[in-house]
């Protein structure tokens, strides 16, 4: 198995642990880690597709999806301490209704 | 040796990801998390990634990482207590991301990609140039999203309306 594969399988492996933390967990900030997780494992593809390329790009690409990933965790984090403070729970499934409730 | 640092830091990853789906409180998890990215880190170093390397010891485990350590210490302080988190549909939450897995392995061994890691110095200087260059216009815009996202975060974790949580 050459390094390339195996830094594939990796990337693979990172994107199927995210995937069931994303999936399984009762919890939103788990989930919000499990994404993390996601975006971190397409980043190691661009950086290790980028290997064997005369150009940038591939490095470019990651920094944005970095740039975007920060972004997405500060809001994400926000709206978490608002359902907080809200609902008093963190399970995703219990957070139901849009009206205020009596 | 460089080869031996790799599969090293890829056993840390791989490790603690893995450990990540296992543990039960949301703090180790994260800990958990940091360790991954620490090690992606290094990985991307090795690779000749250096501004990349950086960018995610700063960025991810100097930023997102307190950011997230910040909003479990807040939500315990509400609960009273340490956060246990509870698995639901584990059977399925498998089969669906070994699913995907399996799919991903097949499409990388049908393109048949003959990657060999070329050594070639991906250096900091072309990064920055083709930055301000060619991609300066994403750049900007960037700029502006995490400005907009700054603000926006703020507004929404402040409790501007006081009489909705009482």
């Amino acid at each position: 198995m050459s390094e390339t594969d195996f830094l594939f399988y990796l990337g693979v492996l990172l994107f199927c642990c995210g995937l069931m933390i994303v999936f399984t967990k009762k919890n939103a900030l788990l989930i919000l880690m499990g994404i993390e997780l996601m975006l971190n494992a397409a980043n190691l593809n661009l950086v290790l597709f980028n290997q064997q390329q005369t150009g940038m790009e591939g490095q470019l690409f990651a920094l944005f999806v970095i740039l975007v990933a920060v972004c997405e965790a500060a809001v994400g984090i926000a709206i978490i301490l608002r359902v907080y403070h809200y609902y008093k729970s963190a399970v995703p499934d219990q957070v139901s209704d849009l009206k205020e409730h009596e | 040796m460089e080869q031996a640092v790799l599969y090293i830091l890829s056993g840390i990853a791989a490790t603690s990801a893995v450990a990540m789906i296992f543990v039960r409180q949301v703090f180790y998890a994260s800990l958990c998390l940091l360790a991954c990215l620490l090690a992606l880190a290094g990985i991307y170093g090795i690779m000749h990634a250096g501004f990349l390397a950086i960018t995610q010891v700063l960025i991810y485990a100097g930023g997102v990482l307190v950011l997230i350590v910040f909003a479990i210490v807040v939500t315990n302080r509400i609960e009273g207590k340490p956060l246990h988190v509870e698995s639901q549909h584990r059977f399925i939450g498998f089969l669906i991301s070994a699913g995907i897995a399996q799919m991903l392995v097949w499409g990388y061994h049908q393109t048949g990609f003959m990657i060999s890691p070329s050594q070639t110095e991906k250096e900091i200087k072309p990064l920055g140039v083709a930055l301000f260059t060619d991609y300066a216009a994403p750049f900007e815009m960037g700029g502006v999203l995490i400005l907009v996202c700054l603000i926006g975060a703020a507004l929404t974790a402040s409790s501007f309306k006081k009489s909705s949580h009482e």
